[in-house]
């Protein structure tokens, strides 16, 4: 069952789960209208649709009823997430999502000891970013074990983005504390700031990103020893978005979820404008690149680059459902909530599916 | 509109922006009546053709003849185009983004 299948996210998980696995998929939307013409698309008895309401864990619960695996992409996660999961430990049904809010990846983990009672498997994060970082990263260390930090970077086009959870989570993680790991030690920095020129496969280029608040810091200096840095920066385009989010912030107009509900609708209606501001507007497409690095300060030395470029659907839809697919073919560290670098055991495998996708990860220079 | 298709499938960058982007596009001259299907698929613009005005699609651009030329030649930027009223674009906000983003590709 695809909780959220009926948005930008979950189509994409919707079509790759079809297109390269023959099982059965539920698209559970709180959009029932939307969930049915989606699945009508198919025209095949194999996708069928539900509506389903998370707020309400009763009728979840009896929808997840019979599945094999639950993925949520149904956001924004700092509201919905736990309660979906709850509902998974509930019936015992394992779980993946693409949740890429660090409070909400917080909460999730601390339902670790639930969920192996439950006897079930979680993976938390399994999109773009985090879920594709946190597996880059994974094999990086593992290909070069005196890794010692990573910078992780991601780009994403206000021309790319569809709905409303998306706006929400950018606008959540730009006001919210946000976390990095330097020394051995988790510390908080301020959004918005430690700027950084990036430079991302074309046709994006080199951006300019900044501290936003999201998991990879906090999960994978739990998973990947040797690691004692871990930061991470984002960056919106067109790159003048990402000072009106700055503004908004100043001005107060985010500093509660319910402000964010209502300026997240009129920013959502406003994308197609937004993505336009500047001297060349915002190409539609979205990436992520991770360095793994060796010394400190001056000593610092790249080691290892890797990077994607692609649709915000596809690059965060395809890892989804790979991630699913290999839980339900049991390639997870069984047990528990997990992050992917956590649950996956073979990241060469993962990215090989990723390429069979035709979702291109390219090694940049240091 | 045959040499509109091989500059699209030239294109690397064009070809990361339409891979999973399946849709018919049906351009529409409003003073000729003449109209082509274009067919996007596989990561590539599979195939252009002659087509009713009226049939069926994802996507429907209409202009005037000299102006789709000017557009499909890359002599006019369509989003200018579009702005000014010469361009109507029928689809979701997100495939028209797609358009934009392949026409910036292809022309800057």
């Amino acid at each position: 069952m695809v909780i959220g299948g009926a948005g930008d996210i979950g189509q994409g998980v919707v079509r790759d789960l079809f297109e390269n696995s023959q099982n059965t998929i539920i698209i559970a939307d709180y959009n029932a209208e939307k969930a049915k013409r989606v699945a009508s698309n198919y025209s095949s008895s194999r996708v069928t649709s539900e509506f389903v309401d998370v707020n309400d864990l009763g009728q979840t619960i009896d929808l997840l009823g019979g599945c094999d695996v639950v993925v949520n992409c149904s956001g924004p996660f700092y509201k919905l997430a736990h309660k979906v999961l709850n509902a998974a430990i509930r019936v015992g049904v394992d779980y993946l999502d693409v949740c890429d809010d660090p409070d909400a990846t917080e909460r999730l983990l601390s339902m670790d000891r639930m969920a192996r009672e439950a006897g079930i498997t979680a993976v938390v994060g399994m999109g773009w970013t985090p879920g594709l970082s946190n597996i880059l990263a994974k094999r990086i260390v593992e290909e070069h074990p005196d890794v010692s930090g990573l910078d992780i970077h991601w780009v994403g086009s206000t021309a790319d983005a569809e709905g409303a959870a998306v706006v929400k989570h950018v606008l959540h993680v730009i006001q919210s504390p946000c976390w990095a790991y330097h020394g051995g030690e988790w510390v908080e920095v301020a959004p918005l700031t430690g700027h950084r020129e990036v430079v991302f496969p074309e046709p994006i280029g080199k951006q300019r990103a900044y501290y936003v608040g999201h998991p990879e810091p906090l999960t994978l200096p739990r998973f990947l020893k040797g690691v004692r840095d871990v930061d991470l920066r984002g960056v919106l385009l067109p790159p003048e978005v990402n000072s009106l989010g700055e503004l908004f912030a100043k001005l107060g107009f985010i500093d509660t979820p319910e402000k964010i509900d209502v300026l997240a609708e009129v920013l959502r209606a406003s994308l197609p404008l937004l993505s336009k501001l500047g001297e060349k507007g915002a190409i539609p497409l979205s990436g992520v690149r991770v360095d793994g690095y060796v010394g400190e300060g001056v000593g610092k030395r790249v080691v290892a680059s890797l990077a994607c470029v692609d649709s915000m659907q596809r690059i965060t839809g395809i890892p989804a459902s790979v991630g699913t697919l290999t839980l339900l073919g049991s390639g997870v560290h069984e047990g528990g909530v997990l992050p992917p670098e956590g649950a996956f055991r073979d990241t060469k495998r993962f990215l090989d599916e990723l390429a069979m996708r035709d979702v291109q990860i390219e090694v940049m220079a240091g | 509109m045959e040499a509109f298709r091989e500059l699209v499938n030239r294109n690397p960058l064009v070809s990361k922006i339409i891979k999973g982007w399946d849709r018919s596009i049906l351009i529409q001259s409003k003073d000729t009546g003449e109209a082509y299907l274009l067919i996007v698929g596989q990561g590539k613009l599979l195939s252009v053709g002659r087509a009713q005005s009226d049939a069926p699609c994802d996507i429907r651009v209409r202009a005037s003849k000299d102006t789709l030329h000017r557009m499909f030649t890359g002599r006019a930027k369509s989003a200018e185009l579009y702005l000014h009223g010469a361009v109507e674009v029928y689809g979701s906000p997100k495939d028209q983004l797609k358009l934009d983003g392949i026409a910036t590709l292809l022309w800057g």
